[in-house]
């Protein structure tokens, strides 16, 4: 295409194919709008989170550095003598302590991390933005080092919280308030990685934190050599962590969130990629006159076909670069909604600023063109392959459709079939899932077209005398031209049953999480220390509780994390047995009956599912008591966050970890009992301990779950109303364009005698059929969506499995959604044919 | 012989059943004949057309142009013939209505290689000389049917094709414009020495071309003299 000869015979066809462009331009915008919107979607999600999978790992390297190991002791954390032993009884210089917790200054959000300068020098770790060794930073230290409750922090979180050199601030923490000075700021030389973190000496920090005598863990720099003689030296109760093992199972389950939603977004992109291929074949077929006289003067089919996916190339170039800066924008704004998730979720992000990946930008660019172009292939080499005179005869287009229906339908079925094989294997892949999940929507797609042609036959067998002749031919339009409507319903479907499909999962997964709730939480009210992992009830609250509240009975409830052979796990133990307490998903009576026993142990079905638990398996806990290894009875429904569960009976736990106490008290109030009053009396009673303390309702427990659950879902509710959005500009340019090729046969039958109104009305009749159909059709197809989504993308995700719940709504949405878009599909054309007089209507091409 | 046929077949299936247009068929012409194609409706006059164009392919048999086979050639060889030695003209016009008719008639040129300047040139020129150019900047449906027809009468000769074939060139003109329209494609085709096969199914229009060659149920035969029809 670029010699001289060669740009000169493309000058007149591209020029034709710009003029068509711009005297249709209701399709090209809105076929423009289908890819700049599933480009926004895939760039702004993208964006979202690799911005958020950077700030996690910075966030992991800004608090751990380059450390290979760390020695950590489950809640309690590690006490202060062991580094002490560890540097002078096994001459281990390569390790400093830490510490670490969340504060607030002011509404500033922050991280403190306590350091011991002289162990970081020899530990010689680096943290992203920190040069320890430079001159500034240890003359900083010793400024910092040298003033009591000194801390410092980048000059860019300075400023963010508003503190100045010098200022005596006040510092929020679970402890409560304390006076703290800013002894020095530093220039970060990675801001976004410094960002949000307090740096103070680690006898500061504890003393900040109310934490004397215990750090969070050791951090270390071993050689392999190393490993063993540590582990052997270790006290009971620690454990020796790896700290990359660490880090990629949080990773994983991380990226896990960022696979589902990125999936979501290009479910959005399938759906557009669908449009487009709609709009673009149409295009094809409206211009197959054009193209066949242009075949006969003897533009060659190579011809045909390169100007075809020229244009393409270029509406796919300028829609993607519009969907990339608005990708830009709206990325942003999500990439908060990802960073809160994965704070609620797993970790505790320091960095939440948006960071831009160049890389996603190309990406968003070569999807949208890619899309496009492959959208255009298909009907630009069917245009290129007929011969002339056949594309001149649009009947015989048609009628090889028709025959082909069966054909079409029997791929479909073959592509479905390819989709459920390979979620056959339990353990599959998330990519697998989703790979079929495409497979089964695509093979959907492929049966629509004669599902559409028996379900007018039956129609017509069963209500051909009742129909008008407008109505009749209204519906025989849609049969004979089925190349067309066959592909603009496939769309609708495909859209429908997205929000068929994700408002099945999403609402199976809340009500699912209610019932989780109803079953896990007994008793009326709960009190729990919030910020003690290692417990805080002591023996006089519980005494008060009874005697001085008189509650009908209180339940003890143990919990903390502890180390296993399957990493950090949270253990919990209620007083009351843990049939009441747990939502159980499989587990024989003798395996409950063992669990109470103390003799097996119960596992989270994430947990189970990560590490590949089945019954009879064993879990070893580390407690400060030595190694306790117990076999897997049952597994239980948990929720509460990605990281496991394990429930033990009580005696176990109390004998394992005998100096722990209750984290919080389970009370049954007794008969009567005004439950205000015993929570003003409770919180009344904790505001005087040490620590933050938590009293509420179940009735507040349960609604403010299902608000963070909500939380957590509302970036699935904004991704899923731009799938919306993308499909309904999609399918609105579809049927538009469906209509208005049509309009010549309208202005013959306005000139054969119907009135505009009956026209309009034959108009509305089709495209309501054509919703109509679409939403059936996207009845089982987002069944099926919600199947997949449900027991193996999100099973395969987190290891949730969740019940099957129907909401009655989210059919009728469906069905409403693809009749309103199909019904406003149909408005253009009719005003169209109002506006046009059938005489011209007959001249227009 | 300029054009050759030999027994040439063509059949369509039409749901269960299966209809023979051509059965056969064998004909001559000459180069620079102007030969007139009659025969009723569905009789396989434009079937004919466009298998002798080869925008068609024909189930068995043979069709020269030039001596050269066209049912010998693949696609684009046959894409490429037609480009430089075929002029086509239809009944309804079949002007690209994206392009103005100036443009239409330059597209060929361009086809074939020619410059956009040298091509626009080339068709103002014609445009002149066909008393077209006020219609030149104007889109086909800004045009009447005789305007129309004699752009497509501009774009089928602009590149002096050997071959012009017109398909009921008149059949949607009124008698006056239709008989104008014949007038201007013939004093074209004789000027440049090119050989016309013109299909009609008007007796009236057949008398203007050299011979007449009447098709009906897949059998070809020449007429002369007075005949009826």
């Amino acid at each position: 295409m670029n010699s001289p000869g060669n740009r000169a015979r493309y000058h007149l066809l591209l020029l034709s194919a710009w003029r068509y462009a711009a005297q249709h331009r209701w399709q090209t915008w809105l076929s423009f709008l289908g890819i700049m919107l599933g480009v926004m979607m895939v760039v702004a999600v993208d964006l979202a989170n690799s911005s958020a999978q950077r700030a996690f790992a910075l966030s992991v390297a800004a608090v751990n550095g380059n450390i290979t190991h760390q020695i950590v002791g489950g809640s309690s954390g590690v006490p202060d003598s062991v580094f002490t032993g560890l540097r002078t009884e096994l001459g281990l210089r390569n390790s400093a302590p830490s510490l670490s917790a969340r504060i607030r200054v002011g509404r500033t959000e922050l991280t403190l991390i306590g350091v011991d300068f002289s162990s970081e020098a020899t530990l010689q770790r680096r943290r992203p933005g920190l040069a320890t060794e430079s001159l500034q930073m240890s003359g900083l230290a010793l400024a910092a080092l040298t003033r009591a409750d000194a801390v410092m922090m980048s000059e860019e979180t300075a400023q963010t919280a508003g503190l100045a050199v010098d200022q005596v601030f006040t510092l929020e923490s679970a402890e409560g308030a304390q006076s703290a000075i800013l002894a020095a700021t530093f220039a970060s030389s990675e801001p976004v990685a410094t960002e949000g973190l307090v740096f103070a000496d680690i006898a500061t920090a504890q003393s900040l934190l109310a934490q004397r005598g215990s750090i969070d863990s050791i951090d270390l720099v071993l050689a392999d050599d190393d490993i063993e003689t540590l582990r052997s030296w270790l006290p009971v109760g620690l454990t020796l962590v790896e700290v990359n093992a660490r880090n990629a199972a949080l990773e994983q389950m991380t990226s896990a969130f960022g696979v589902n939603l990125l999936a979501m977004s290009l479910l959005a992109l399938l759906v557009a990629g669908l449009l487009i291929y709609n709009t673009v074949s149409l295009s094809v077929l409206q211009r197959q006159q054009t193209l066949g006289v242009m075949r006969s003067l003897g533009v060659s089919r190579r011809e045909v076909i390169m100007l075809i996916l020229l244009e393409s190339i270029v509406r796919g170039v300028l829609a993607s670069c519009a969907g990339v800066v608005m990708g830009l924008v709206l990325g942003q704004g999500l990439v908060k909604l990802v960073t809160r998730t994965i704070d609620d979720l797993y970790f505790n992000l320091s960095v939440t600023s948006f960071l831009l990946d160049p890389f996603v930008l190309g990406k968003g660019l070569l999807w949208g063109t890619g899309v496009s172009l492959l959208a255009a292939a298909i009907p630009a080499w069917q245009a290129g392959r007929a011969q002339p005179v056949t594309l001149q005869q649009r009947a015989v287009q048609d009628s090889k459709i028709q025959k082909q229906l069966p054909m079409l339908a029997l791929c479909g079925g073959l592509v479905m079939g390819a989709g459920l094989l390979l979620l056959l294997p339990e353990n599959g892949s998330l990519v697998t899932g989703f790979v079929a999940l495409n497979l089964l929507i695509f093979g959907f797609c492929l049966l629509i077209p004669l599902a559409m042609h028996f379900s007018l036959q039956l129609f017509f067998y069963g209500f051909n005398r009742r129909l008008s002749q407008r109505t009749r031919l209204a519906l025989r339009n849609i049969q004979s031209g089925i190349s067309r409507t066959g592909m603009a319903v496939a769309a609708l479907t495909v859209a429908v049953s997205v929000t068929v499909g994700v408002g099945i999962m999403v609402g199976s997964f809340r009500q699912t999480v209610i019932l989780w709730l109803d079953q896990t939480l007994s008793g009326d009210v709960q009190v729990t220390r919030l910020d003690n992992d290692a417990g805080a009830v002591s023996a006089e609250f519980e005494t008060f509780v009874r005697e001085q509240l008189q509650v009908g009975s209180l339940t003890r409830v143990f919990n903390q994390r502890v180390e296993s052979s399957a990493g950090e796990v949270r253990v919990a133990a209620y007083g009351d047995g843990m049939a009441a307490n747990l939502f159980i998903k499989t587990a024989s009576q003798e395996g409950l009956q063992a669990a109470e026993a103390g003799t097996a142990l119960l596992v989270s079905e994430p947990f189970a599912y990560l590490n590949n638990l089945e019954i009879d398996d064993t879990v070893t806990l580390y407690s400060p008591q030595g190694s306790l290894t117990l076999p897997v009875a049952g597994v239980f429904y948990d929720y509460t966050s990605g990281a496991g569960m394990v429930a033990i009976a009580q005696q176990l736990y109390v004998q394992w970890w005998p100096e722990s106490l209750p984290n919080s008290l389970i009370l049954h109030a007794a008969e009567g009992q005004d439950l205000t009053a015993l929570q003003r009396d409770l919180r009344s009673y904790t505001t005087d301990l040490p620590g933050n303390w938590g009293v509420a309702a179940n009735a507040d427990i349960r609604r403010i779950t299902l608000t963070i659950f909500d939380r957590t879902f509302a970036i699935t509710h904004v991704l899923r109303l731009l799938a919306i959005g993308v499909a309904f500009v999609g399918v609105l340019s579809a049927l538009i364009a469906l209509q208005l090729e049509r309009m010549r046969e309208y202005a013959l039958l306005r000139a054969t005698g119907m009135t505009v109104r009956e026209v309009a009305g034959m108009i509305g009749v089709q495209t309501l059929v054509m919703g109509v159909l679409a939403g059936l059709f996207a009845l089982p197809l987002g069944l099926l969506m919600s199947d997949v989504l449900i027991d193996v993308i999100n099973k395969r995700s987190f290891g949730w499995s969740m019940l099957h719940i129907l909401p009655a709504s989210v059919l009728i949405q469906a069905m409403l959604l693809a009749i309103i878009a199909a019904g406003l599909a149909g408005i253009y054309p009719a005003i169209r044919v109002a506006g046009v007089s059938p005489a011209q209507g007959l001249r227009e091409e | 012989m300029f054009i050759q046929t030999e027994n040439l077949c063509r059949k369509f299936t039409h749901g269960n059943g299966e209809q023979v247009v051509l059965a056969g068929l064998s004909f001559t012409l000459r180069r620079g004949e102007i030969v007139a194609l009659l025969g009723r409706s569905g009789s396989g006059k434009s079937t004919l057309l466009n298998l002798i164009s080869g925008i068609d392919r024909a189930d068995s048999g043979k069709v020269f142009v030039g001596g050269r086979e066209l049912t010998a050639m693949n696609e684009l060889e046959r894409t490429m013939f037609r480009r430089l030695n075929i002029g086509f003209i239809y009944q309804f016009f079949n002007l690209i209505p994206s392009l103005t008719a100036a443009e239409n008639i330059a597209l060929i040129l361009e086809l074939n290689g020619r410059s956009a300047e040298g091509a626009m040139k080339s068709t103002q020129q014609l445009l002149q000389e066909m008393n077209l150019q006020e219609q030149g900047s104007h889109f086909p449906s800004q045009l009447s049917g005789g305007e129309q027809q004699r752009i497509a009468l501009a774009r089928a000769m602009i590149h002096s094709p050997k071959l012009v074939l017109a398909d009921e060139p008149t059949g949607n003109l009124d008698a006056e414009t239709g008989a104008q329209m014949l007038e201007l494609l013939i004093s074209h085709v004789r000027e440049n020495n090119s050989t016309l096969l013109l299909v009609t199914h008007s007796l009236a229009v057949a008398r203007a071309a050299d011979r007449i060659l009447t098709l009906d149920h897949g059998v070809i035969e020449e007429r002369s003299g007075e005949f009826a029809w």
